[in-house]
């Protein structure tokens, strides 16, 4: 597995974990607090606005902890370094995975729309949002694979 | 995704060049060892800056290392407007 591949397969499992914890952190340890404004768009509005810090936060020192991790394992014998190749692979998988999310993000109107609870679009919304940001890494290791 | 309407002699060129390592090819024409291993599988077609160097490395006319094969090409042709 090239070093393009293992840092995909590590984006995707930092990404669940964060979103993981983030959404335990928050409606099942903080459940109390947090579960009687679910109806209310403020709410929503601070969970996607701190969901997007802490992820900031957390790619940042993964990236840094993943750099030297690597770096011990492979001393520094393995490239890192971006190429044609590489920048048209991440740009077609990034595209892939930006497709997901704008139907997704499409979708989460839906309900709304149809005067359901505004929980339902910004769910739809971030569960888009992660999938896409998750295929765009699988589409990466297949492009990897098989070629473009 | 393997471009059968382009092969190239790479693995034969650098043979030829006292046996050449793809890494040492890379490391020469400014991309990492998986692109050159992709380009020599036929799994990436290079663009032309990078086929002409290296084409320079092995100091070879560019058609020596990459061959265009016309009835291989699935394009589809664009309609001319009359």
């Amino acid at each position: 597995m090239s070093i393009q591949e293992k840092k995909a397969v590590f984006n995707i499992i930092t990404s669940a974990l964060i979103m993981g914890g983030y959404a335990y952190y928050t409606f099942v340890m903080h459940a109390a607090e947090n579960m009687p404004q679910i109806l209310e768009v403020q709410f929503w509005a601070q969970f996607t606005l701190t969901m997007i810090i802490v992820t900031i936060i957390l790619k940042i020192i993964s990236l840094i902890l993943f750099t030297i991790i690597k770096a011990i394992i492979t001393r520094a014998q393995e490239e890192d370094f971006m190429d044609e190749y590489d920048k048209k692979i991440e740009m077609k998988s990034e595209r892939n995975g930006n497709y997901f999310f704008i139907i997704g993000f499409i979708c989460s109107m839906i309900p709304v729309a149809m005067g359901e609870p505004v929980y339902y679009m910004f769910i739809i919304m971030l569960s888009s949002g992660f999938i896409g940001g998750t295929l765009g890494d699988l589409w990466k290791i297949y492009y990897y694979r098989r070629g473009i | 995704m393997n471009q059968k309407h382009i092969t190239n002699n790479i693995r034969t060129l650098r043979f030829h060049k006292d046996e050449m390592t793809q890494q040492k090819l890379a490391d020469e024409v400014g991309v990492t060892r998986q692109t050159i291993v992709a380009i020599e599988k036929g799994k990436y077609s290079p663009t032309l800056e990078l086929a002409f160097r290296i084409a320079h490395i092995f100091e070879v006319p560019l058609n020596e290392v990459f061959t265009y094969h016309s009835t291989e090409d699935k394009f589809k042709k664009r309609n001319q407007k009359k």
